[in-house]
């Protein structure tokens, strides 16, 4: 085909674009990501039994503040990472702020213990199912979120897909919440950090294979 | 010169921002005038030149259309159109097997405003050198490293200008197959 035909042909099939569509789309997307999380809790893990008290004390929201904060990093850097010649930097950035504080918090949290306790504060009830819990959650979220930022067009794929696993995972983990009735900062900065990276790394793989283009 | 560059981006900017709102006068004009600076784009980094050259700039246009909405309004839209181009670029390497024809110059001016540290380039070159014999490789250094001419570079190493063509073939063809299956493991994150 001549290239002169080709410019034809596409100037013909030229819609209207709106600023902030990809995003809007992303977040549009984002609903039945949730609620395919929301039907693999309730059929698969259930609810914590204390969630009515637990809702109004500090700490569920706290994680639920930890785990939103990454997946809105996330976006932010699906967002860079999908627009050709963007930079990343200011997200990653961000990323290490938030992972530092959880750390730091967490650690002031071992040191303020009494040495007895602090393996149970690291450890919880549930410290070795919680990293496969939030990874079984990542797989529900994740192909919506995917499919939807087939859109974009980022030039390194692997880092776009580890970011879309932050997103994917970030939503996932924060509706874990709902379940997971751990309550320590170290837990939370050991655990669901882990099932968190796990998912980036998952996603970078997808990403490699879902965002040719 | 620098002015220029300035206007052109400004004229191709405007052009876009009405593509963006479904003007397709202003696209027909913004694909041809991307088309005719693409082509030499290509031109000068591909070795079989012409046909490839050709596809890759329909392709990159192809890209340019369908991701449009990936073009943020406060960047500048050169860079945004060249990265496209550059990724077109590497992927159509990529799928080639990458025959490296022509490889340490090209390969050089593709990466060259990225952030390989001169040094390492440099380190990672004399050891890939390093596989051939000394007289082969005293040869490719002075004319791919050093941009000696090949009568100098031959005269010099006692070849005649043929032998030293012949020689200088038969390194990247002991380069090629020592390496290319190396490569072709190398990932994106370098593009």
């Amino acid at each position: 085909m001549k290239t002169d035909d080709l410019i034809t042909g596409l100037a013909l099939d030229l819609a209207p674009t709106r600023r902030g569509q990809l995003e809007l789309r992303l977040l549009g997307f984002m609903l039945p990501a949730a609620a395919m999380v929301m039907v693999g809790i309730l059929a698969g893990m259930g609810l914590r039994s204390d969630l009515a008290a637990a809702v109004t004390g500090p700490t569920f929201w706290l994680k639920a503040a930890y785990t939103l904060a990454l997946g809105a990093t996330g976006f932010w850097m699906l967002d860079r990472l999908g627009r050709p010649g963007r930079s990343a930097r200011g997200p990653v950035v961000l990323l290490g702020l938030i992972v530092g504080v959880a750390m730091v918090w967490a650690g002031i949290e071992l040191a303020r213990a009494a040495p007895a306790d602090r393996m149970g504060l690291m450890m919880g009830i549930s410290a070795l199912v919680c990293p496969v819990y939030i990874l079984a959650l990542f797989a529900l979220s994740a192909p919506f979120i995917f499919f939807a930022a087939r859109r974009f067009a980022p030039v390194r794929p692997r880092a776009a897909g580890a970011a879309a696993g932050l997103v994917s995972a970030g939503l996932a983990t924060t509706l874990y919440g709902l379940h997971c009735p751990e309550y320590a900062a170290a837990f939370v900065a050991l655990w669901y950090s882990l099932g968190i990276a796990l998912s980036v790394g998952a996603g970078a793989l997808i990403g490699k294979v879902a965002f040719r283009w | 010169m620098k002015s220029n560059v300035l206007d052109r981006e400004t004229q191709l900017k405007a052009l876009m921002l009405k593509g963006l709102d479904g003007d397709a006068r202003a696209w027909r004009v913004l694909l041809s005038d991307l088309a005719a600076h693409l082509r030499p784009f290509f031109k000068r980094r591909l070795f079989h030149g012409e046909s490839d050259a050709e596809d890759l700039v329909q392709e990159t246009l192809i890209a340019i259309h369908g991701k449009r909405a990936t073009w943020d309004r406060g960047q500048p839209f050169t860079a945004w159109a060249f990265t496209i181009a550059r990724h077109k670029l590497i992927d159509h390497l990529r799928r080639q097997g990458r025959r490296l024809t022509e490889p340490l110059d090209d390969a050089a001016e593709l990466i060259a405003d990225h952030t390989v540290e001169d040094g390492a380039a440099r380190r990672d070159l004399s050891r890939v050198l390093s596989i051939l014999p000394a007289r082969q490789r005293a040869l490719i250094h002075d004319v791919k490293v050093q941009g000696l001419s090949m009568a100098e570079a031959a005269e010099r190493h006692g070849y005649s200008v043929a032998a030293a063509k012949v020689s200088i073939h038969r390194s990247f063809k002991t380069l090629t197959g020592r390496f290319a299956d190396e490569t072709k493991g190398a990932g994106h994150e370098d593009g």
